[in-house]
Order: C-alpha cells, then sequence, then structure tokens
C-alpha cells in the first residue's frame, strides 16, 4: 500500500517537475549542438542561495547559470532554430550571425513575475541563465538595447 | 456552407498575417546577422505601469511605452551590398503598410542608396501606429510600432529596446510632418 501510495504521489508530482525542467532542457540543448560540456562553479550552489535569497540583485529571483567552454562548433543552420521553448515562453530579444554568436532572451509570465531565460552562444563558449523578476525590471533590461 | 462563412473563412487570413506571421527567413537565410526585438503589450502595459519616474532612464521608457500596444524590430545585416532586392523591401512595405498608412518621411541619402521611409496609421489627429523601414547598401531595419506615440518620441526610441538610431527620423520636430514623395529603396548593386 506503500508503494502504491508514493508511486501515486510520484506521478502527481511529475507534471509540476516537467514544467521547470526549460533550464536544463536548454542546456541539454546547448550541450547536444556545439558539444561542449558545462563547467562546474566551486559553491554555485551558495552563491546561488545567497543571490536569490539575500541579495537579489535588480530584484531578481530564482537564478541559474551554466557555463560552457571549449565549445566543439559554434551555432549553424536555420536562426533560433537551437533554442525551443514552448508553451506560454515568448522570446522577446534574439540576435544570430550564423556560427558566431546566438543570443535569446525568453520570458513567461507568472502572476506579477517574468521568468527569463537568457542564452548566449559564441564560437567556443556558451552561457545559459534563467532568473524570475518583475516586468518593470524586463522592459527596462531590453530598453536598454542599443545597437 | 452559407455565405457567411465563405466570408468569415476567406477573412481569416487576412486578420491573421501581422508582422510575426510574415517570412523573414529568406532575409535572415541570407544575413550574417539577425536582430529580433517583439514586445508585447502584457510586457509594454505590466512593465511600463511599474517603471519609476524617477529613475531618469525608466521615466523615459516608462513615458514611451504608456500607450505602446506592440513594439517589433527586424535587424538584417548582410556581408556585402545587393544581397536583397528591392522586390523584398517592397514585399515587407506592402505587408505593414495598408490602407490608411501615409508616409511622412522620405529621406534618401548617399545617392539614394540609403533610404529611409516612415509611415504613420493615423485616426483623426491621433497616431495609431508607426512603421519605419530603413534600406542601407548592407543593413536592412524594419520598425513596426503599434499603439499611440507621438512623432518627436520616436527620436527617443531610437537606441533603446533595440531600436537603431535613425538620424533624419524626425526632422520635422516642432513643426508639421509634410509627406514627401515615395521612392522604392535600391540596394547599392541595383542601381
Amino acid at each position: 500500500m506503500r508503494t502504491l501510495t508514493f508511486g501515486l504521489l510520484l506521478m502527481a508530482a511529475t507534471p509540476l517537475m516537467a514544467v521547470d525542467r526549460y533550464f536544463e532542457d536548454a542546456v541539454e540543448e546547448i550541450e547536444a549542438r556545439t558539444g561542449g560540456r558545462r563547467v562546474k562553479i566551486p559553491m554555485w550552489g551558495l552563491v546561488r542561495w545567497v543571490g536569490s535569497a539575500a541579495m537579489r540583485p535588480v530584484g531578481a529571483k530564482d537564478f541559474d547559470l551554466a557555463v560552457f567552454e571549449d565549445l566543439e562548433r559554434g551555432l549553424v543552420g536555420r536562426p533560433f532554430e537551437w533554442l525551443k521553448l514552448g508553451g506560454d515562453w515568448k522570446p522577446v530579444v534574439r540576435v544570430h550571425s550564423p556560427g558566431r554568436e546566438s543570443v535569446a532572451i525568453y520570458v513567461r509570465q507568472e502572476g506579477d513575475w517574468y521568468r527569463v531565460l537568457m542564452a548566449t552562444v559564441e564560437r567556443r563558449e556558451a552561457v545559459v541563465m534563467k532568473f524570475a523578476m518583475k516586468p518593470e525590471w524586463v522592459l527596462t533590461l531590453v530598453s536598454t538595447l542599443r545597437r | 456552407m452559407n455565405k457567411m462563412g465563405v466570408w468569415l473563412l476567406g477573412a481569416v487570413p487576412l486578420l491573421a498575417v501581422g508582422p510575426s506571421d510574415f517570412d523573414w527567413s529568406k532575409l535572415s537565410a541570407k544575413a550574417k546577422e539577425t536582430v529580433e526585438v517583439n514586445l508585447d503589450q502584457n510586457l509594454l502595459r505590466v512593465g511600463g505601469a511599474f517603471l519609476s519616474s524617477r529613475d531618469s532612464d525608466q521615466a523615459v521608457a516608462k513615458e514611451l511605452v504608456r500607450d505602446l500596444k506592440n513594439v517589433f524590430v527586424r535587424v538584417f545585416e548582410f556581408e556585402k551590398a545587393g544581397e536583397y532586392t528591392t522586390q523584398d523591401v517592397e514585399s515587407i512595405r506592402s505587408q505593414f503598410v495598408k490602407t490608411g498608412w501615409q508616409k511622412v518621411v522620405d529621406v534618401k541619402e548617399d545617392g539614394g542608396r540609403e533610404t529611409t521611409g516612415v509611415y504613420l496609421q493615423t485616426a483623426g489627429d491621433l497616431i495609431k501606429g508607426i512603421f519605419v523601414l530603413v534600406a542601407e547598401p548592407r543593413e536592412l531595419t524594419v520598425v513596426h510600432i503599434d499603439g499611440s506615440i507621438r512623432p518627436e518620441q520616436l527620436q527617443d526610441l531610437g537606441g533603446k529596446f533595440g531600436i537603431p538610431r535613425m538620424p533624419g527620423l524626425t526632422p520635422q520636430r516642432g513643426g508639421e510632418a509634410k509627406p514627401k514623395p515615395e521612392g522604392p529603396a535600391k540596394p547599392k548593386d541595383e542601381e
């Protein structure tokens, strides 16, 4: 009976766990497309906790970061196909230079907050970040984009 | 199927076509760099409402986005001149500039190789939309702003939200915008 209950609880929790897989999916996608490996950042768990719980830079919370080095290849092919987020994710900014650099900022509204996924892939290195911030900060972030 | 049903079906493609529905893949496939910025009404409205009036940067953005519904930017940078054609430019223009749009700025520089066209969609004295098309030999810029905005604010938008600074966009600041004769943009190699 206990096993059955545990199994049912796990099954019930699976959809919730799947909702937050976007960051890991992006990490895996970049690894697969570029042949790069995620760099381990010492004490990253602690830094994340302090940053999210105490500092909240520009009001951001729930952030995570993945850094890749020594990419075997840059991104090629059709622009923006490399990062596909379904559901309610919307691309706010995307920049693509084939084989050189790709930048993408996606947002998803969650109540009063916007969840942000930001990814930059260059020839030899890549960075993926996720965080949640208030919409005015998202707008401020985008408004500072200059050409 | 009754006549109304047929009419509605026929109208659906027209209603659905918008900036994001345009097929940009042909241009982006040739471009050495493609830039996209898409800001929808929700982000503009919710975010704009909470921008600070005391912070100078935020105050400018707050004023700009107050009545905007959508901001749409596409910039294509090419390796060399002539990688897009006048047909490409014309298809973009015809996609955005429909009945009711008025060309208010037509700047030609560098012997006509660089052109800037600014179109307004108006309702009475109210500007409901702005479309900017800048065609340079190696760069094509499309800006579509849906919502109320004053022409002089265009200059303030330049350099923000990924919108390039476009000299000559608002030469009529403080004066009346005068429509100028239209002329198709011509990339260098097509002249």
